[in-house]
C-alpha cells in the first residue's frame, strides 16, 4: 500500500500580474488591431517546481513568510485554482477548511447553512446529517439552530462554520489560518480537534502564523519562501531554519533587497531606528521614545497621495500594532521626489522580544513598495512603568493603566 | 479509496457534466437556498413572484393590445401575450439571474472547489418557479375566455424546457465572460430589454415582413415563442423560418458549454 496520502511532484503556478486596465474588455479588442502587441502583464512564479510528499497520517505544518505561496500551495492541492505545470496525486477525500464561514448565507437558518456548508465542502446529504447533532453540540448553538444566521453574533458563526468543516469526514484535512478568528476558548477547543483528528489518523496540512500552534500540532514541517520548498523535516529544526532566515534577510540592506513588490515608482532605501538622543540603534528599550526613519526615492516628478504602513510583528509572525499616516493623521498629498519619512512612537509599548517590521508605501491607491521584515527590531528590559518591571513573554502589548485603592 | 490527480490540464466537457452528477446534492441545496433566500425580508414575500409577471403582461398588453391594436386573430390579446411570456420569462430570469452568479460567487469560488457550472446551474429552479406561475395564469386566461385548446398543448412544456435552455445558454457565456472581462455584466439587461421587443411575446411574429424573416428567426427566443403558441393554441406553424432558430439554440448551448468548461480553471485567479 501507497504510505503516502499526497504526493506532489514538480508543481508551479505562474500568476500573471498586470494592471486593472489590461483585464478590460476596450483594452483586450484594442490590442487585437494592434501591430505591435502590448503585454501589461508581468509573469510572477507563486510556486516554483515543489515537490513534496506527505505520509498517511502526518500533521504537516507549513510555515513561511507572508507571500510566500503557503496558501497558493494549499489552492492547488484542494483543486480550487490549477497549476501552471507539475502534478498532485492523493488518495481518498479531501476537505479544505479554508476561510472560516465561507459559503455562509445570511438569510438563511444555522441548520440550512450546515447542509450547504457541508454539501460545498462536497458531503453528500446524508453524511452530513449522520453528524449533524455532533456539529450543532460541538457549535454550541443549539438555541439558535432555526434563526438566519445574520443574527448571530461574530462568534456564534465563527463557532458554528468550524464546527461543520471540524466534523465532515475526509481522509485529508486542509486547514489555513483559522486560528485567528474566535476567542481563546474556542481556538483551544479548535486545536484541541483538529488533535483529536490528526490522531484519528488522517492526514492534516495545517497553516499558521500562529508558530506555538504548529509546535503543538504537527508532526513535521516544510518551509516554504518565495515560491520554493526551503526545508522540510522535524518541527523543531524547520521552526528554527525559518526564523533564522527571517533575521538573515532583515539583516541585509534595504536598497539592495530584491524580495519586495508594488510597481516600484517610489522605492524605499533605507530603514532606520533612532532613539530619543536621535543616534541609530538596533536595540530599543520598552517604553522609550523611538523614531523610524525612512529614506525613499521615486521614479516620478511628483508623487502624491502616499500611504505609508509600518507593521509590526512578533517573531511568530503575529500582528503587535500598525503605524498608518492615513490612519493616525491623513495621506500625505504630495512629497518631494527624494526624502525621508519619519514616524515617531512616544513610548513603545512592545514587551521585550524580537520584532519584524513589514514596510508598505501606496502612492496614488497602488502599492508601490512592499517589503516584509524590512527591519527587526529587538526590544530590551525598559521603563514603560515607572517600576522598570515587565510582564513575562507573549502577554501582547503594554498599555498605559492606573491601579487605586477606592 | 479513489485517487485524484490533479495536473495542468483541464478538464473535459464530460468530466465536467459528470461532476455535476457527483455534486448533485449540492446543487439541489444551491438551488433550494435561491428560492429560500429570493423574496427574503421583503414585506410581500412569495406574492413578488406573481406580481411581477402581472404587471408585465399589463404593460405589454395596454401597448400592442389597446394602443397598438395588434390583431391576433380570433385569440384575445391578453391569452396571446401571456402566452408568449411563458417562455420568454423563464428564459428572463435565467439569463439575469445566471449571468451574474459567478461574479456574485466569486468569493466563494477563491476559498472551495466544487464544479463552478452548479453556480448558473442551479439558477434553473428559480427560472422553473417563474414559469410555473406564469403558466398557471395562462391555464386560467385560457379557460375564463374559453380558448378551444388541443393535444398540442402537452407538447407546451418542451418549448419551456427549450426557453430554459437558451436562457442556461445565454447565462454560460455572459458568466464566463464577466469573469475576466466585468463588462458583460452588463449585457444581460441589454439583452433583456432589447429581446422582449425582438421577440414575437406581444404580437405575432407574420407581422414581420417577408424579407426580414431570415434575420428575426436568429434570435432563438423568436422560434421557441412561436412555436409555444403553435402548441397551445393548435395555430400554424410558425415555419421553417423556426428552425434556424432551434439551430442557433444548439449552436449557443453547445458553445456556452465549451467556453465557461474553458475558462473555469481561471475563474478563482480572476476572482
Amino acid at each position: 500500500m501507497d504510505p503516502y496520502a499526497i504526493r506532489i511532484s514538480n508543481l508551479s503556478k505562474r500568476y500573471l500580474l498586470g494592471t486593472e486596465k489590461s483585464d478590460s474588455l476596450y483594452y483586450t479588442l484594442a490590442n487585437l488591431f494592434r501591430r505591435k502587441k502590448q503585454s501589461n502583464h508581468r509573469a510572477f512564479y507563486a510556486l516554483n517546481d515543489v515537490s513534496l510528499d506527505i505520509r498517511k497520517g502526518e500533521v504537516l505544518g507549513v510555515i513561511g513568510p507572508n507571500g510566500a505561496g503557503k496558501s497558493t500551495l494549499l489552492k492547488l492541492i484542494s483543486g480550487i485554482t490549477y497549476p501552471t505545470a507539475g502534478r498532485i496525486e492523493y488518495q481518498g477525500r479531501l476537505l479544505s477548511l479554508l476561510e472560516v464561514g465561507t459559503g455562509f448565507h445570511p438569510d438563511l437558518t444555522g441548520k440550512d447553512n450546515i447542509y450547504l456548508n457541508g454539501a460545498l465542502l462536497g458531503m453528500r446529504k446524508a453524511e452530513i446529517k449522520s453528524s449533524f447533532d455532533q456539529i450543532v453540540d460541538f457549535s454550541g448553538v443549539e438555541d439558535f439552530i432555526n434563526t438566519p444566521v445574520k443574527y448571530y453574533s461574530s462568534g456564534m458563526y465563527v463557532r458554528l462554520a468550524f464546527a461543520v468543516a471540524a466534523h465532515l469526514r475526509g481522509e485529508i484535512l486542509i486547514i489555513d489560518e483559522i486560528l485567528a478568528v474566535g476567542d481563546l476558548e474556542f481556538q483551544k477547543k479548535c486545536l484541541g480537534r483538529i488533535e483529536e483528528v490528526g490522531k484519528s489518523g488522517r492526514t492534516i496540512l495545517f497553516v499558521s502564523h500562529n508558530i506555538s500552534a504548529i509546535r503543538h500540532l504537527c508532526t513535521q514541517c516544510v518551509v516554504i519562501d518565495k515560491g520554493q520548498k526551503v526545508f522540510q523535516g522535524g518541527v523543531q529544526e524547520s521552526i528554527a531554519h525559518y526564523l533564522d532566515t527571517q533575521l538573515n534577510i532583515s539583516g541585509s540592506k534595504l536598497a539592495d533587497r530584491t524580495d519586495r513588490s508594488g510597481n516600484q515608482q517610489i522605492r524605499c532605501t533605507d530603514i532606520s531606528v533612532y532613539n530619543r538622543a536621535d543616534q541609530a540603534c538596533q536595540i530599543v528599550e520598552a517604553g522609550a521614545s523611538v523614531t523610524i526613519r525612512l529614506q525613499y526615492q521615486s521614479q516620478q516628478p511628483t508623487v502624491r497621495n502616499v500611504i505609508v504602513r509600518l507593521e509590526f510583528r512578533d517573531q511568530y509572525g503575529q500582528y503587535a500594532f500598525v503605524c498608518n499616516n492615513r490612519l493616525s493623521q491623513g495621506i500625505f498629498k504630495n512629497i518631494p521626489t527624494k526624502g525621508t519619512l519619519s514616524c515617531t512612537l512616544p513610548k513603545l509599548p512592545l514587551n521585550k522580544g524580537l520584532y519584524y517590521i513589514d514596510l508598505i508605501l501606496r502612492v496614488d491607491g497602488e502599492d508601490s513598495d512592499v517589503v516584509s521584515n524590512a527591519y527587526s527590531l529587538q526590544v530590551t528590559d525598559g521603563y514603560f512603568y515607572q517600576t522598570g518591571l515587565l510582564p513575562i513573554a507573549n502577554r501582547g502589548l503594554l498599555v498605559d493603566h492606573q491601579w487605586r485603592i477606592e | 479509496m479513489n485517487k485524484t490527480v490533479i495536473t495542468a490540464e483541464k478538464r473535459t466537457l464530460v468530466e465536467t457534466l459528470r461532476s455535476i452528477y457527483q455534486y448533485k446534492d449540492l446543487f439541489r441545496m444551491l438551488a433550494w437556498r435561491d428560492i429560500q433566500v429570493r423574496y427574503a425580508q421583503t414585506y410581500l414575500g412569495l406574492a413578488w413572484a406573481i406580481i411581477n409577471p402581472l404587471f408585465t403582461l399589463l404593460v405589454l398588453t395596454f401597448v400592442f393590445g389597446v394602443v397598438s391594436k395588434v390583431d391576433t386573430a380570433e385569440i384575445p390579446h391578453v391569452v396571446f401575450t401571456i402566452a408568449g411570456m411563458c417562455c420568454w420569462v423563464p428564459f428572463a430570469t435565467l439569463t439575469n439571474e445566471s449571468g451574474k452568479a459567478i461574479v456574485a460567487a466569486k468569493v466563494i469560488i477563491s476559498k472551495i472547489y466544487f464544479p463552478r457550472i452548479l453556480i448558473p446551474l442551479s439558477k434553473i429552479l428559480l427560472s422553473l418557479v417563474d414559469a410555473a406561475i406564469v403558466f398557471f395564469f395562462l391555464l386560467c386566461l385560457l379557460l375564463f375566455h374559453q380558448v378551444p385548446i388541443s393535444y398540442a398543448l402537452l407538447l407546451a412544456p418542451l418549448f419551456i424546457f427549450c426557453a430554459l435552455a437558451c436562457g442556461l445558454a445565454t447565462g454560460l457565456w455572459v458568466s464566463a465572460l464577466s469573469v475576466r472581462f466585468r463588462d458583460f455584466i452588463h449585457i444581460s439587461p441589454i439583452i433583456l430589454r432589447i429581446g422582449i421587443f425582438l421577440t414575437p411575446i406581444a404580437y405575432p411574429a407574420a407581422k414581420i415582413p417577408q424579407a426580414f424573416l431570415p434575420f428575426y428567426f436568429l434570435n432563438p427566443m423568436a422560434g421557441i415563442t412561436e412555436a409555444f403558441r403553435w402548441a397551445v393554441f393548435g395555430s400554424e406553424w410558425p415555419g421553417n423560418h423556426a428552425f434556424l432558430s432551434f439551430a442557433i439554440l444548439i449552436l449557443l448551448f453547445w458553445s456556452g458549454l465549451r467556453y465557461f468548461n474553458k475558462v473555469e480553471s481561471e475563474m478563482a485567479d480572476y476572482s
